[in-house]
C-alpha cells in the first residue's frame, strides 16, 4: 500500500483486501510448500514422524485460514452500513450443490448426508448468495463436527404458511447444557474454535431478513432452524435474472468453490483419537 | 539419576486437548532430549487423578486448553496436591496476566507462545531436573580438570552446555549460545566469551591428565580447543554413557 493511501486509513477503515491478500498469500505459500514436500516425499525415503509432520502444518493452515475468513467476514459485517441487496436466489438448488458432496463427507467421516425437501422441488427466496452460503455451510460443518462416526446430518425444508422453515439436524453430541457429560461431549467437538461461526451465522440472517434457532433435537443431538419469509413477487429488479442466469459454467464454478469450502471445513475437523495413540 | 523414573528417563506429562499439538512436542521433546520420557495427557481430569494414586512424573507441560478443563482450573487444582510436580503453563496469549492470576512461583511457570526449543532448554533447567543434573555432571568433570567449580567461568561454561542440550540444532555461538547464557548473568557476550576463554588458558596452563583425555577423546590432542569445540565437546560427554567415560 502506497504511503499516501496508508495516511488515510483510520480504525474504522480497516484495508480489507489486503489484510486478506497478506494472509492468504502466506497460507498459499505454507499450503504449497506441504505439497511440494508431499510430491518430494514420494521421491525420497521419509519416515511417518515426518509425514505426518507436513500433514498436520497443512491441517493447522487450513483451520486458520478458516479462522481469517471468519475474522475478514465480521469486519466487513462491522463495516457495512446497508444491508446487502438481496437477489432471488433457489434453496433446493443451493442444497443440491451441497448434497453432491455426501459420498466425499461419507468418505472422510462416516457421517451420512441426507436431504428432504418435503416434495417441494423449489425453494425461492430472497438472498445474497455468498451470505447463504456462508451460513449453510457453518450450519453444515458444526453439524458434522457434533457427529461419530456413523452419525447423521439431515437438512429437510417445509412450507410453513408464508416461510419456509430450513432444518439442519444432527444427531451428534447437543447442545452443552447443564449436564456434565453433555458439556464435555460439546466441548470435546468444539473446543479450540475462535467462537465465530454461529455469531457470523446470526449476523448473516439479520441482514437477509431471515431467523436462526439452534435447539436441542427431539431424540438426539442439535437441530439449527432457517425461517425464511416465502418471495412473493416484486422486490429488486434484478432478482430474476439472478434466479435464471446462471449459465451451466457458471454453475460448475459455484458447484466448484462449494466444493473446496467444504473440503476446507473438512481438514478443520477435530481428529477423534485415543491418548495410547501417541504412546 | 536422582530425578530420573526406573527405566531411567525423567518423566514428563504432556497435556492438551489437541493431538497435533502433543504429537508435536513429544517428538521434538524425545528426539532433542532422548533421556525424556513424554507422556501425552488430553483429560485433566485422568491426569490429576493419576498423580493423586501416586504416578510420579518430574514435570507437566500444559497447554491453554484440555478437553474436560481449561488451563486455569487444571493448575489451581493440582496446587491442591501435595508433593505435585512443577507445571509448565504455554499460553496463546495473556501469559503475564495469568501467572499474576495464578501467583506463579517456582513450581507453576506461565509462558507465551513458547517455542519447542526454548520449551526443551526450560526442561532442562527446571529445578530439581536435568539442570540440576547437569551441574552436578559438569562440576565433577571440572574439578577433574583441576578448575574450580564454584568459578562464575564454570557456570557459564555450564549454562552454555545446558543451551546446547536444549535443541539438536547447531547454534551460533555468539548470537544464540553465549547470548543466552549473557542473559542468565546479566553480563555480556563480551564478558561470557573472555570467561570461557581464561577457563580454557587456565587449564591449558597447567594441563592434568583428565584435562588432557578430554582432549584426546573429542580430537583435539595437544591443541588449545575454541569455545564453541569446548561446549560441544562437554555436552558429547555428558550425552556417551558413564561407562565410556
Amino acid at each position: 500500500m502506497q504511503q499516501k493511501e496508508a495516511e488515510k486509513l483510520t480504525i474504522h477503515s480497516v484495508p480489507q483486501k489486503e489484510l486478506a491478500d497478506a494472509c492468504y498469500h502466506s497460507l498459499g505459500l505454507i499450503g504449497r510448500n506441504c505439497e511440494y514436500l508431499a510430491q518430494h516425499f514420494a521421491q525420497v525415503e521419509v519416515d511417518d514422524q515426518t509425514r505426518q509432520a507436513v500433514e498436520d502444518i497443512s491441517g493447522a493452515a487450513a483451520k486458520l485460514e478458516r479462522t481469517i475468513g471468519e475474522v475478514l467476514a465480521t469486519l466487513e459485517y462491522l463495516g457495512a452500513e446497508e444491508k446487502p441487496s438481496l437477489h432471488l436466489l433457489d434453496l433446493c438448488r443451493l442444497l443440491d450443490q451441497i448434497a453432491t458432496q455426501a459420498d466425499m463427507v461419507r468418505a472422510q467421516l462416516g457421517v451420512t448426508l441426507e436431504l428432504d425437501y418435503g416434495g417441494w422441488d423449489k425453494c425461492r427466496v430472497m438472498a445474497d448468495r455468498r451470505d447463504t452460503e456462508l451460513l449453510l455451510l457453518h450450519l453444515l460443518s458444526n453439524a458434522l463436527r457434533a457427529c461419530q462416526e456413523g452419525g447423521r446430518v439431515q437438512m429437510s425444508l417445509r412450507r410453513t404458511g408464508d416461510c419456509w422453515q430450513l432444518t439442519v439436524r444432527d444427531d451428534g453430541c447437543g447442545l452443552p447444557g447443564d449436564n456434565r457429560d453433555t458439556w464435555l461431549e460439546n466441548r470435546r467437538c468444539f473446543l479450540g474454535g475462535a467462537q465465530l461461526g454461529l455469531l457470523l451465522c446470526r449476523e448473516s440472517c439479520r441482514r437477509m431478513g431471515w431467523q436462526l434457532q439452534m435447539e436441542q433435537a427431539a431424540s438426539k443431538g442439535t437441530q439449527a432452524v432457517l425461517t425464511i419469509p416465502v418471495y412473493t413477487g416484486g422486490g429488486s429488479g434484478d432478482a430474476a435474472m439472478e434466479l435464471h442466469s446462471d449459465s451451466d459454467a457458471e454453475k460448475t464454478q459455484q458447484q466448484y468453490r462449494l466444493r473446496a469450502m467444504l473440503v476446507r471445513e473438512m481438514r478443520t475437523m477435530p481428529e477423534r483419537w485415543d491418548p495410547e495413540d501417541l504412546e | 539419576m536422582d530425578n530420573e523414573g526406573a527405566a531411567g528417563r525423567a518423566r514428563i506429562a504432556l497435556a492438551s486437548y489437541d493431538r497435533k499439538e502433543l504429537r508435536v512436542q513429544k517428538n521434538y521433546l524425545q528426539e532433542g532430549e532422548p533421556a525424556l520420557d513424554c507422556v501425552c495427557h488430553p483429560s485433566g481430569q485422568v491426569l490429576l487423578e493419576q498423580l493423586q494414586q501416586g504416578t510420579r512424573y518430574d514435570l507437566i507441560v500444559l497447554c491453554s486448553q484440555m478437553v474436560d478443563m481449561s488451563g486455569e482450573e487444571f493448575a489451581r487444582r493440582l496446587r491442591r496436591l501435595s508433593n505435585r510436580p512443577p507445571l509448565i503453563l504455554i499460553r496463546e496469549s495473556g501469559g503475564n496476566s495469568l501467572a499474576l492470576q495464578l501467583g506463579a512461583d517456582d513450581k507453576c511457570r506461565c509462558m507465551e507462545r513458547l517455542e519447542l526449543k526454548s520449551l526443551l532448554g526450560e526442561i532442562c533447567r527446571m529445578p530439581g531436573q536435568k539442570g540440576q543434573q547437569l551441574e552436578q555432571r559438569c562440576r565433577q568433570l571440572y574439578e577433574s580438570w583441576g578448575a574450580e567449580p564454584e568459578d562464575i567461568n564454570c557456570a557459564y561454561l555450564t549454562d552454555a552446555v545446558a543451551v546446547v542440550l536444549g535443541t539438536s540444532q547447531k547454534l551460533a555461538i555468539r548470537k544464540e549460545i553465549l547470548q543466552a547464557v549473557g542473559e542468565k548473568h546479566n553480563a555480556s557476550v563480551s564478558a561470557v566469551y573472555s570467561g570461557i576463554r581464561r577457563m580454557i588458558d587456565q587449564l591449558e596452563a597447567a594441563p592434568t591428565g583428565a584435562w588432557n583425555a578430554f582432549r584426546a577423546e573429542n580430537g583435539f590432542a595437544g591443541q588449545k580447543p575454541t569455545i564453541g569445540k569446548l561446549i560441544y565437546a562437554v555436552k558429547n560427554t555428558l550425552l556417551r554413557p558413564q561407562k565410556d567415560r
